[in-house]
């Protein structure tokens, strides 16, 4: 092709595009908020699974995963493992590379004032397994001192400013008492597609692993992350291989043999852990698939409407081909000026693309960013979207009008428009178009309805005027000032109720469980969880009572036995009392409610043998955790003292939640003035078992708005193409008596069919796609035919909209007037 | 039957403003043949457009059958245009997608007249026409001459008491024209009104009247001796 005639082809192509300003805006803009869709959650997939990827070599590192089994278990696979894992293996590995993270609520000093920090203990081999680069310090040996301190940049800013931070020293309060650590390494900060704080590592110590007693090394105990890393894929596989073996041979003292039926260690590489729960990969994958569909509705539109406009041009291209084109030079003609326009589109969506990524930041609470240059850039992507969508649209009319005959063209009166096959592929698109209208607007509703019920649904206790305090657990804060920060705060105006317990809304920290059964079941029993909590347990979370009482200090046996020795197994008194939860009373067999009252149970002990308990009440099952996993079956005790790992939990009435925060900070400075307070009100602390599934499905409903929206402008582009086209055929009905209604009627129909027929596409793969969704949430709402049924009449009453008003225009026209023009 | 008076036409653009009517007078009677001659651009398909209410007058008044076309609706005029009116155009006018027999048809269907007495009433009107053995066929699949019959069995299939033809025979060869103008002879003879456009002398003869324009109005209109 010469420069002349390119020229001319520009010029062409400007001035089809100006001169019929709505079919190109139309076009152009369509296509443009398709790929700025796709883009955006193109972003946030990559995002999502790009975790741990930014750490050198993530690929050859694994984390050991824990499955305990069983009747009735109630845990999940976790990245726990106990403490002396890694000792164990090394003994049966002696080259292994690997490290343990051992994550700590710690206390930085600085200038008096307490901070709160996340702590991360760590083997020396740290550095062996998470290469990371250091900024300042020198690797060799870096944790050779037990008062070695390494932190992140923004850490080393935010206490020492812009001095060198080597050599630093540093009081952590860690783990019962403060300790002097020597700053020895600075690493960059992580960046966000991360689930690894590393903000302080410091190597372990046995003081550490003393001061955790007997669960260190205890098989059935979990409290830190191990971390291997091999040189390839086979010996982590030949590894993971002997996992049950390497359980059996360790674990027999701990667990009835074979141990590995009670508990699995499996390998997992650390790049896939981020997306390891199914709900997250599926949320993510239906993301991509939104955004994928969206562009491929996109450049349909771009392609129905191209194509449908092609027809028009027929006598432009016989009147070339009789000037003497060639049907090569009107192929490369056409392909030309639909990749340009795809370009043009293309280069607007990126636009788009960067002004909504604040927006979609803000509302997602995520930070996606386009890169243009680098491993991540979206160039090349972008590059092939328009070569795809370009060609795709320029092919078929480029084809089609190439091969018309001039002679034919220029004789008829008619517009060759592809005909009738042509306008049945046209319709087939538009029904396309609309079945992924249809599944993301069913999809939608799904989602908003879901998500709305997960914000009111019975959760088992009152969640209004709850605030949890986190740092009740710290390690510095002693039994006797646990106690007096109950009584200080019980005392506050406001305040109605004060408790602390091994379990909170929204912490995941503890989880005890045991093997309970009733008199006279074989074996152990199924594995049911147990809580503890102080007296107004049940009072300030607000818990519902099915049947008998609550327990009650009053009560003779529903105190628990007195303190344990440290790291020894704490007692549990016979013919205790205790509360189980619903779950609880199908687990244990239990007729109903009301037949447990007064029945004995027995929770097993590490010796094999049996304590028994009883029944005196039975409760609603208590959700303080995700709303996608069931409640598992619990037993609640009561302690009249402390409890391990407590969080205090505080209702309040009356009073704006941020004043009785202050308050009970204040108290808290006077009683525990080491230590920092760290509160939240209950919304906070358990949205983070909300808030992902809300932040997707704003992103899943912006993204299906925006695909319907593109549907809308195709079917305008297109509605009022095929109107234009049909004006003599208007007028003809016209003269033969139809009325406005009749003109109406038809041209509506024309696109109600194809609407209707999406439908047939829509349901089936929106009910698959929502009913799998929902299958990942115990607690979900029903699956009925509203939705469906919503989203196709939502459907039909968009697409009569937008065919309309142009229908009703050229239906009102005067026939006279269509049969001279057309 | 129909009575203009001091009928005016102005088409208004942007820029332009063109009179094609211009205080028009006619009087045409049930039974009549009249051919309305003229120039290009004289206003003859303009006057056939507002005669059959598929147009409308900018000024002056017109009855068709007493009644007062110029202040009808616009559903009005579409049952007057189905049950009374039957069009013929130079260009054929049939729609693409639809068959011969569709085409024939679609007037019935806007009368909502029953299946059966449809079908009975396109068949009959096909036949009379002599396009009965193309019913399945589409307009594109026929000769110019076969879809002018088509035209015309679909103008007479509801029987009108008017029919309209402009310039019927403009796209044919002689004999194909020959042919439409024996069918339109015919219906006048069995007591249709016709009101034909026509540049042709000799055609225009087979009307028992003919109406001579230029310029939007009417020069001259002379009865032929039947």
């Amino acid at each position: 092709m010469n420069s002349t005639l390119f020229i001319h082809y520009l010029l062409t192509l400007y001035r089809t595009l100006t001169r019929q300003r709505l079919y190109a805006a139309l076009n152009i803009l369509g296509l443009a908020v398709g790929v700025a869709v796709f883009l955006v959650l193109s972003l946030d997939v990559r995002f999502e699974t790009s975790f741990e990827r930014w750490i050198p070599r993530a690929s050859t590192i694994s984390v050991i995963r824990s499955t305990w089994l069983g009747a009735g278990h109630s845990f999940d696979a976790d990245n726990n493992t106990m403490g002396a894992t890694l000792d164990e293996l090394r003994a049966d590995y002696p080259q292994l590379v690997g490290t343990r993270i051992w994550s700590q609520g710690g206390t930085v000093l600085k200038g008096g004032q307490p901070n709160g920090e996340v702590v991360d203990v760590v083997d020396p081999s740290f550095f062996k397994v998470f290469d990371l680069p250091l900024i300042r310090g020198e690797k060799t040996g870096i944790f050779d001192a037990p008062d070695a301190l390494v932190l992140t940049k923004t850490k080393a800013a935010a206490y020492f400013g812009a001095a060198n931070p080597i050599g630093q020293r540093v009081t952590l309060s860690l783990m019962g008492g403060p300790r002097t650590y020597r700053v020895v390494g600075v690493i960059k900060d992580p960046p966000r597609n991360t689930d690894q704080v590393l903000d302080f590592l410091v190597p372990l110590a046995p003081w550490m692993t003393a001061a955790d007693g007997r669960t260190w090394s205890h098989w059935g105990s979990e409290q830190l992350s191990t971390y291997l890393r091999f040189d390839s894929p086979a010996q982590a596989a030949a590894m993971d291989a002997d996992m049950d073996h390497f359980v059996d041979r360790h674990a027999g003292l701990d667990l009835t043999a074979p141990a590995h039926e009670h508990l699995r260690l499996r390998l997992q590489p650390l790049v896939s852990l981020h997306l390891l729960q199914t709900k997250d990969a599926a949320v993510v994958a239906a993301l991509g698939v939104v955004g994928l569909l969206t562009l491929v509705l996109a450049a349909m539109n771009y392609v129905n409407l191209a194509t449908a406009r092609a027809g028009l041009r027929a006598r432009e291209v016989a009147l070339r081909k009789v000037m003497g084109a060639t049907g090569a030079t009107l192929v490369a003609q056409f392909m030309a000026e639909s990749l340009v326009t795809a370009l043009l589109a293309v280069i607007i969506g990126l636009a788009m693309c960067e002004l909504a990524l604040p927006v979609v930041n803000a509302a997602g609470g995520l930070s996606l960013k386009l890169d243009y240059f680098g491993p991540d850039s979206a160039i090349l992507p972008v590059l092939v979207a328009v070569v795809l969508v370009g060609l795709g649209a320029g092919v078929y009319p480029a084809l089609i009008l190439s091969r018309f005959q001039p002679a034919a063209v220029l004789a008829s009166t008619r517009t060759p428009g592809g005909g009738r096959a042509g306008a049945r592929v046209r319709e087939v698109l538009v029904a396309a178009q609309f079945a992924i209208a249809i599944a993301f607007m069913i999809g939608t509703g799904v989602i908003i309805s879901q998500t709305s019920y997960l914000r009111r649904a019975d959760i088992g206790f009152q969640r209004d005027g709850l605030i949890v305090v986190n740092s009740f657990d710290d390690s510095d804060v002693t039994p006797a000032q646990r106690t007096a920060l109950l009584e200080a705060w019980r005392a506050l105006p406001g305040v109605a109720h004060v408790t602390a317990a091994d379990i909170a809304p929204g912490n995941q920290d503890s989880t005890n469980a045991q093997n309970f059964k009733r008199p006279g079941v074989p074996g152990d029993g199924p594995s049911v969880n147990y809580v503890e909590g102080r007296s107004e347990f049940f009072e300030t979370y607000g818990a519902r009572l099915i049947a008998g009482r609550f327990l009650d200090l009053n009560h003779g046996g529903d105190d628990g036995p007195p303190p344990a020795a440290p790291g020894a197994q704490p007692p549990v008194a016979s013919n205790r009392n205790i509360l189980i939860n619903e779950a609880a009373l199908k687990t244990l067999g239990f007729k109903n409610a009301e037949a447990a009252i007064g029945q004995t149970v027995l929770k097993g002990r590490d010796d094999n043998g049996f304590d028994p308990l009883t029944v005196v009440g039975v409760i609603r099952n208590i959700r303080f955790r995700s709303p996608h996993a069931p409640v598992p079956p619990t037993v609640y005790f009561m302690k009249s003292h402390d409890v391990d790992n407590e969080i205090a939990g505080v209702r309040y009435t009356g009073a704006d939640p941020r004043v009785v925060i202050d308050r009970m900070s204040a108290r808290w400075r006077t009683i525990v003035p080491a230590d920092p307070f760290r509160a939240k009100t209950i919304d906070d602390n358990l949205g983070r078992y909300y808030r992902p599934d809300e932040q997707h499905g704003r992103l899943f409903t912006a993204g299906a708005a925006l695909a319907v929206l593109i549907g809308c402008v195709g079917l305008y582009g297109l509605a009022s193409f095929n109107t234009a086209r049909r004006v003599r055929e208007i007028g003809i009905r016209k003269t033969l008596g139809a009325s406005t209604f009749d003109v109406l009627r038809l041209l509506v129909s024309q696109f109600v069919r194809p609407v209707l027929i999406a439908n047939v596409l829509a349901w089936p793969l929106a009910w698959l796609a929502m009913r799998s969704w929902l299958d990942s949430f115990d607690q979900r709402i029903a699956l009925g035919p509203t939705y469906f049924i919503a989203a196709t009449v939502l459907a039909l009453i968009i697409a009569v909209a937008t065919v309309a008003g142009q229908a009703f225009a050229v239906a009102r026209a005067e026939p006279a007037k269509a049969l001279r023009h057309a | 039957m129909i009575l203009l008076s001091d009928v005016s036409r102005l088409y208004r653009s942007d820029e332009v403003e063109t009179t094609a009517l211009r205080e028009i007078e006619l009087h045409v009677r049930q039974g009549e043949f009249v051919a309305i001659m003229g120039p290009s651009g004289c206003g003859k398909s303009t006057l056939l457009n507002i005669i059959g209410t598929i147009d409308k007058p900018t000024r002056g008044k017109y009855l068709f059958a007493d009644m007062d076309i110029t202040s009808l609706g616009e559903a009005e005029l579409a049952r007057l245009r189905r049950d009374n009116l039957g069009f013929v155009f130079q260009s054929f006018n049939l729609i693409d997608d639809l068959t011969i027999a569709e085409n024939v048809e679609l007037g019935l269907i806007y009368r909502k007249w029953a299946g059966k007495d449809r079908k009975t009433k396109v068949a009959a009107a096909m036949d009379r026409v002599g396009v009965a053995h193309r019913a399945k066929h589409y307009p594109h699949q026929l000769s110019g001459g076969q879809q002018q019959r088509a035209a015309i069995a679909r103008a007479i299939v509801g029987q009108p008491s008017l029919i309209l033809a402009d310039e019927p025979t403009g796209n044919l060869d002689t004999e194909n024209g020959a042919q439409v103008m024996d069918i339109l002879q015919s219906l006048n003879a069995e007591g249709a009104t016709i009101i034909m456009v026509t540049h042709s002398p000799s055609h225009a003869d087979v009307a028992n009247r003919r109406v001579d324009m230029l310029d939007g109005r009417i020069v001259v209109s002379a009865r032929y001796a039947i």
